[in-house]
């Protein structure tokens, strides 16, 4: 099957679009996840998105919109419980990731949801997108693109320090709850398009690549975008060529850039 | 008692943290256009002062006006950037973030057109001789270089009131004289009212600023 003949089928169409939208755009999402220490957090939100999509099938609610409510709804519970308790939000996230497995099972187990539809967001599927989680996806790109951008000097003083951002009169808290959203949303999405256990291959590995490069922050949301594209892209072309799934190619190809990027700053480091 | 001309005004400030007695019984008046040093070994209470004037950390009992509004209130949230902050920890953030970018950091909430933003981050780095820094990379710079942006990205916010925390804790003799100087030089040129929490011996001894000691929480 030529590129051609593949894109002529709609789902295939559609996972490209989405894949080159999220590797695209997502990454902005993993500068977030890397610089505010949001790592813990990132897992407790692929086990809300897990609880959300148990409650989803037991509900017979569409299992992506369930998982992002759940994530929603556990970003600003995570936020107030950090604000109120004085806990860091790494312990805070900690709280939630062990009560919202606890609850995935519980809901699977009662509901009688077959743990193969429920965990099966676990390894996504970027052929299965219908229009409107294509249409989603899009939105939250735009929505993600237009905040950083319009944004970007307080965006810029939250991810630097944010006391600073505080006493430079930026509404820290609730910028640093919008940018929690954002990372629950991306989390959610990336979920159902390349699943929980490679999510990171579009959203933290570009980060992690383009902040050994960067010299700015502009330049690192920029190069981040620009590796996450590569990464999508070129895994795309290659799962085709390979016949092996687009989400392994794309973590594939995302894990060797980090490799190389590892060595790179070897070699730099130790001319200089 | 606080003093017609007060900039800062604390009386009998508490903070307990953890049921720790951080600051007992608090007095303090600094009025406008003064430069003050307050001194004091480690966990005297000297960060969490700072901390409270700016709002950051709430305080249990007591009163606190800056710039005459109550911290905390809404009439302070309005004029809460006329307070600039230079901290100890922003000298070691790890984040690739240019020179230029760190002042900007300073006027980004303040509602002017670009070109205007634009201008006053330029003369900003200018006053504080950094304008060659505002392409290198922020993690890159010396503790020196790193504390003029810092001043420098407060002088975008057109401060009242310069709250700076162990600002010449990391530098070199040179560094930390020429950082002394500009401040010198920003209270008698601007008028602006500098609290400067130091423990640097040197500092102490060649200041000719008005020092407070502040031991287990409260001035000696």
């Amino acid at each position: 099957m030529n590129i051609a003949q593949a894109f002529s089928y709609p789902p295939i169409l559609r996972g490209f679009l989405a894949l080159v939208i999220a590797g695209c755009f997502f990454p902005m999402a993993g500068v977030f996840i890397l610089r505010l220490n949001l790592v813990t957090l990132r897992f407790t939100l692929m086990h809300a998105a897990l609880l959300g999509a148990a409650l989803g099938l037991a509900l017979h609610v569409d299992p992506l919109f369930a998982g992002l409510a759940v994530d929603v709804l556990a970003i600003v519970a995570i936020a107030r419980v950090a604000r109120e308790s004085g806990l860091t939000l790494g312990y805070a996230a900690t709280f939630f990731m062990v009560l919202t497995i606890g609850l995935a099972f519980a809901v699977i187990y009662k509901a009688g949801v077959p743990s193969k539809d429920a965990f099966g967001i676990l390894w996504g599927s970027v052929y299965s997108l219908s229009r409107t989680d294509l249409a989603v996806t899009a939105a939250y790109a735009v929505a993600i693109a237009l905040f950083v951008s319009a944004l970007f000097p307080r965006v810029s003083a939250v991810l630097f320090h944010r006391e600073i951002a505080f006493a430079s009169g930026v509404n820290e808290a609730a910028l640093t709850t919008t940018i929690l959203l954002f990372v629950g949303i991306s989390v959610a999405l990336l979920m159902k398009l390349i699943g929980a256990l490679l999510l990171d291959s579009i959203l933290l590995l570009p980060a992690i690549i383009a902040s050994f490069t960067a010299r700015s922050a502009r330049g690192f949301f920029f190069q981040a975008c620009l590796i996450g594209a590569l990464c999508s892209i070129a895994g795309f072309f290659s799962s085709l060529a390979l016949d092996v799934p687009a989400s392994s190619s794309v973590t594939v190809i995302a894990a060797c850039l980090l490799g190389a990027g590892l060595v790179l700053r070897r070699i730099a480091r130790r001319r200089s | 008692m606080a003093r017609a001309d007060a900039c800062i005004t604390a009386e009998g400030v508490n903070v307990a943290i953890d049921g720790h007695q951080i600051l007992r019984d608090l007095c303090l008046s600094v009025s406008c256009g003064e430069r003050i040093i307050v001194a004091g070994p480690n966990g005297a209470g000297k960060t969490t002062l700072l901390r409270v004037i700016l709002g950051l950390q709430r305080w249990n009992t007591g009163t606190l006006q800056v710039l005459g509004a109550p911290v905390g209130s809404r009439e302070w949230s309005r004029h809460r950037r006329k307070v600039g902050y230079v901290n100890q920890e922003a000298i070691s953030v790890d984040f690739p973030i240019s020179g230029k970018e760190v002042v900007e950091i300073g006027a980004c909430a303040l509602p002017l057109p670009k070109r205007e933003r634009r201008r006053r981050i330029l003369d900003a780095m200018e006053a504080m001789g950094c304008s060659h820094l505002q392409h290198r990379m922020y993690a890159r710079l010396s503790g020196g270089e790193k504390q003029k942006l810092s001043i420098a990205r407060c002088l975008c916010q057109d401060p009242a009131v310069l709250l700076l925390d162990e600002p010449t804790s990391s530098l070199d003799p040179a560094s930390r004289r020429e950082v002394m100087d500009i401040l010198h030089d920003l209270n008698e040129r601007q008028k602006l009212t500098i609290v400067m929490v130091s423990h640097d011996s040197q500092v102490l001894s060649e200041t000719t600023w008005r020092i407070e000691h502040l031991e287990a929480g409260g001035f000696a």
